[in-house]
């Protein structure tokens, strides 16, 4: 089916002392099965909470509503996030040192996951286990599974949280800001990563990040998020060579590859694009 | 400049308070409190038993005549738990007052000079805080001799160690600031630096820690005078009527009952009160 | 600094401590104004009486050789001989200690299971009803003398329901039927030893009114400080990645958060055995327990100062040494604290 997960009018409103907020702002997408969706915008643009929402993860505090959230044709509104974690879908979060348990072993996070969403014996969780590793390019899995995630470097936690991520079964990973923790060699490997497993797997993924050029090199469409309200979208190609919007022009003229060494950067300000965001 | 700061977080944290029904009740009860041992004589016909002169009606339950009933010298059991209650209060403020008033200018020395200065004080702070609190109580108050100083120095010795590590903690924090470094450039002499700049942002947590302990005063003095080491007769305080009563517990239910209920209504009072006072100046932070 | 290092500085620390407090406890006796050795040969001594007995106890000497001699015998376990019992001091508190133990440990464990899980409710939905009612519960059970608590367990369940016996480690019957024979000094754990049902039975039973009564304080600490350690836990990424993967609320508050939230939870149990050692003195006196509060309490009673500084001198010692091994399983449990 071509529209795997799709969303129609998400709204998730916050209450502030000023008023009741909208941090997602009638917000709109489609994602295809083995497709790999950028959403692009600054620091609180809504991206997360765009996908914490179809998640079912908001604070109580949030209200969230859609005309439309349904994956496969199955609708999302009326599950609890303990029916769509893990099951349906699952999310890594942007700090990877920070998204792990420190006073567990990696196997007995991993473990935990697969005893949940699977019904393997033991002996076959290990095994599925040390398998799940090494599809995430860590060679010697028994020595990770061992390890506490502060021996870990970096790139090694990210890989294990998909690796996390991969044992649930779900097919459609959302991914936060996967990379930006991460030094740019160890970058390039985490997006080879995620672009192999898609094609292996078949797996269908939300890649958030306020970086074009992790972007540009990974995904097959973009959404750019400005204050709550997707600004444009399309192929990345289209988009990236020929952006409509003024803001995504702004944020394609202030990236670094374009300017000379020495000259002023461009830069954006946010509130020329910002219209009445309280609603009293 | 840090004085306006200090008075718009007291702003905030007094109308966070206000909004705290807890915390009005404890300070209302706290007051009612005060006001029953301030003004004692005028609140019971029998104010001589109050004092210690005995009875006619020994050991009788709660009547109309006896709101309390009478312990086994035929006194009025109210009018002696008013009485009592001030001097179990009493002991409790001075306690706190002096571990407060020894503690926290040896905090505030510490921090402010470090060195050698911070090691000494905090050694001698980590010897004082290495007895068990009750314990170093018991054990000075059974060398001293009964009496109302010995008391409340045997009590403090144990507690004036946690204002100073306070006190200390507030200032390192508060030490670097541009305020003081200005100060200090200007040629601002130390004890005024540390007394009139960094004592505003030592007071309060040492304050609510002060509040706090008063609720843990009465329950100690009330302990060490349940345990005969209390002051002498005829000036005996709550946890003095609770010992003397034991002896005819549980049958004269009343001479254990009511003053064991006043040291818990005093203590808990004081301990709502300096919980919601924290919570006020912390609103995030849940203890 | 290696972990060793750091370990071997911290014992040293230590020890300078203890030998400070022991010298602050010494010196304390030695500057009273009453005469211990007056207080020694009793009311109607006489002066040469006095004399031999200062003697005797070596008062005369300097206070820094007095000092010496008491440390150097103390090192050795000996106390000197209480002025009450006449007995020497380290064999009274060889026989008393373990029954203050029992009572320590049991208010320990009650503090756990029941402090630890409400705290993970409360936690659960802060600000939530249970949440609330355990803050005022804990406050409530700081704020009450324990020593009033205990005559008021006994009113209810001894006077009252009749549920409990009133005092006293074992029952008169016990001892004459089937004895407990004593291997650890702790009544219910002999019992349990020795296959002692009765006496095991029995033992329990009055172990759960003064156990019950020592720990309100600490019960009240525990669920505090856990609710406080795992609402900090709770806000973490692993506990948002462990739901967005799917795992069960019950085993992310119970298994994942908790484990998270144990380290100041130690430091509650170090502090309940430093309030037990004193909150048992209270307890001891009121449901008549055999252990080391009683003991002293009698001490304090006679006048009776070898005993008051022997006991307070051990009492601190076994305080100082709990707080470091509460810190060293810190780092234990912790596997980023390196001991720092």
């Amino acid at each position: 089916m071509k529209d795997y997960l799709d969303v129609k009018n998400l709204v998730v409103e916050a209450p502030r002392k000023e008023g009741v907020i909208k941090l997602v702002d009638g917000v709109s997408f489609i994602l295809g099965k083995g497709e790999i969706l950028g959403i692009v915008g600054e620091s609180g643009s809504g991206k997360t909470i765009t996908c914490t929402a179809i998640l079912g993860l908001l604070p109580t505090s949030m209200k969230k509503s859609a005309s439309v959230l349904k994956l496969e044709g199955q609708s999302l509104l009326s599950k609890t996030h303990n029916q769509i974690c893990g099951n349906l879908m699952s999310m890594i979060f942007q700090d990877p040192a920070a998204a792990l348990n420190p006073v567990f072993t990696v196997r007995s996070q991993i473990n935990a996951v697969l005893k949940r969403h699977s019904s393997l014996s033991a002996g076959e969780r290990r095994k599925r286990l040390h398998q799940l590793l090494i599809d995430v390019g860590l060679p010697d899995p028994v020595r990770v599974a061992a390890s506490f995630p502060h021996e870990l470097s970096g790139g090694m936690q990210q890989r294990v949280l998909i690796a996390m991520a991969l044992s649930t079964g779900a097919k459609l990973l959302i991914a936060d800001e996967p990379t930006t923790a991460l030094d740019v060699t160890v970058q390039a490997q985490i997006l080879e990563l995620l672009s192999d497993l898609r094609e292996r797997l078949g797996l269908s993924i939300i890649f958030i990040s306020h970086d074009l050029a992790v972007i540009s090199q990974v995904c097959d469409r973009v959404a750019v998020m400005l204050h709550g309200k997707i600004v444009e979208h399309g192929e990345v190609g289209a988009v990236l060579g020929n952006p409509q919007h003024e803001y995504t022009q702004a944020l394609l003229a202030s990236s670094l590859g374009q300017h000379d060494v020495g000259s002023t950067l461009p830069t954006i300000a946010a509130s020329q694009f910002m219209d009445a965001r309280y609603d009293k | 400049m840090a004085s306006n700061l200090n008075s718009v977080k007291t702003n905030n944290a007094v109308r966070v308070f206000l909004s705290d029904w807890v915390g009005i009740i404890s300070l209302l009860v706290i007051v009612v409190i005060f006001g029953c041992i301030l003004f004692a004589p005028l609140l019971t016909d029998y104010v001589e038993q109050g004092l210690g002169a005995p009875g006619l009606e020994r050991l009788n339950p709660p009547s109309q005549d006896y709101l309390m009933g009478t312990d086994r010298l035929g006194r009025d059991l109210w009018s002696r738990l008013l009485f009592g209650g001030r001097i179990s209060v009493l002991l409790a403020v001075l306690v706190v007052s002096l571990a407060l008033v020894v503690g926290t200018p040896l905090g505030i020395i510490a921090g402010y000079f470090g060195g050698w200065v911070d090691e000494v004080i905090m050694r001698i702070v980590d010897v004082f805080l290495a007895f068990p609190p009750l314990l170093l109580a018991i054990f000075m108050a059974a060398i001293l001799e009964p009496g109302l100083l010995n008391m409340v120095l045997a009590i403090a010795l144990g507690w004036w160690p946690w204002y100073t590590r306070i006190a200390r903690a507030q200032v390192l924090s508060y030490r670097q600031r541009p305020f003081v470094e200005a100060a200090e450039f200007m040629g601002v002499r130390h004890t005024k630096i540390m007394f009139r700049h960094l004592l505003p942002f030592v007071g309060p947590p040492v304050l609510i820690q002060a509040t706090l302990d008063l609720g843990s005063a009465i329950l100690t003095v009330a302990a060490l005078s349940f345990l005969g080491l209390g002051l002498p007769p005829p000036t005996p305080d709550w946890g003095q009527i609770i010992s003397e009563g034991r002896v005819y517990f549980p049958d004269r239910w009343w001479y254990v009952t009511f003053p064991g209920l006043a040291i818990f209504i005093t203590a808990l009072a004081f301990n709502l009160l300096g919980d919601s006072i924290r919570s006020s100046i912390n609103p995030d932070k849940e203890i | 600094m290696t972990g060793i290092s750091i370990v071997l500085r911290r014992l040293g620390m230590t020890l300078v401590v203890i030998v400070c407090v022991s010298i602050i406890t010494f010196m304390a006796t030695r500057i009273l104004p009453t005469d211990p050795a007056a207080l020694y040969a009793g009311p109607r001594a006489s002066a040469e009486k006095i004399e031999s007995v200062r003697q005797q106890l070596g008062l005369d000497n300097s206070l820094v050789s007095q000092y010496f001699s008491f440390a150097g015998d103390a090192l050795r376990g000996d106390f000197g001989v209480s002025f009450r019992t006449r007995q020497p001091i380290s064999s009274d508190i060889k026989r008393f200690l373990p029954a203050t133990l029992e009572l320590i440990f049991a208010a320990m464990i009650l503090a756990m299971l029941i402090g630890i899980p409400l705290g993970v409710v409360a936690a659960a939905k802060p600000k939530g009803f249970v949440d609330q009612l355990t803050r005022l519960m804990a406050i409530s059970m700081a704020s009450v003398p324990s020593f009033w608590v205990a005559m008021i367990l006994q009113l209810v369940f001894f006077k009252w329901l009749n549920w409990l016996p009133l005092s006293g480690q074992v029952s008169i019957e016990t001892t004459l039927f089937s004895p407990i024979v004593p291997i650890t000094g702790m009544g219910t754990l002999d019992a349990l030893l020795g296959r002692n049902w009765v006496g095991f039975r029995d033992a329990l039973r009055h172990l759960v009114l003064p156990a019950l009564t020592l720990s309100l304080y600490p019960v009240g600490l525990a669920m505090r400080m856990t609710r406080s350690s795992m609402g900090a836990v709770m806000q973490e990424r692993y506990i948002t990645t462990a739901r967005a993967m799917g795992l069960s609320e019950l085993q992310i508050l119970f298994k994942f958060a908790l484990k998270n939230a144990l380290s100041p939870v130690l430091t509650v149990l170090g502090l309940t055995f430093a309030f037990s050692l004193t909150g048992a003195v209270l307890v001891e006196v009121i449901f008549d327990w055999p252990g080391i509060g009683a003991y002293v309490t009698a001490a304090i009673l006679a006048v009776d100062f070898p005993v008051i500084m022997a006991v307070t001198l051990v009492g601190t010692v076994i305080y100082i040494l709990v707080n470091l091994l509460v810190d060293l399983a810190q780092a234990t449990l912790d596997p980023r604290v390196k001991l720092g």
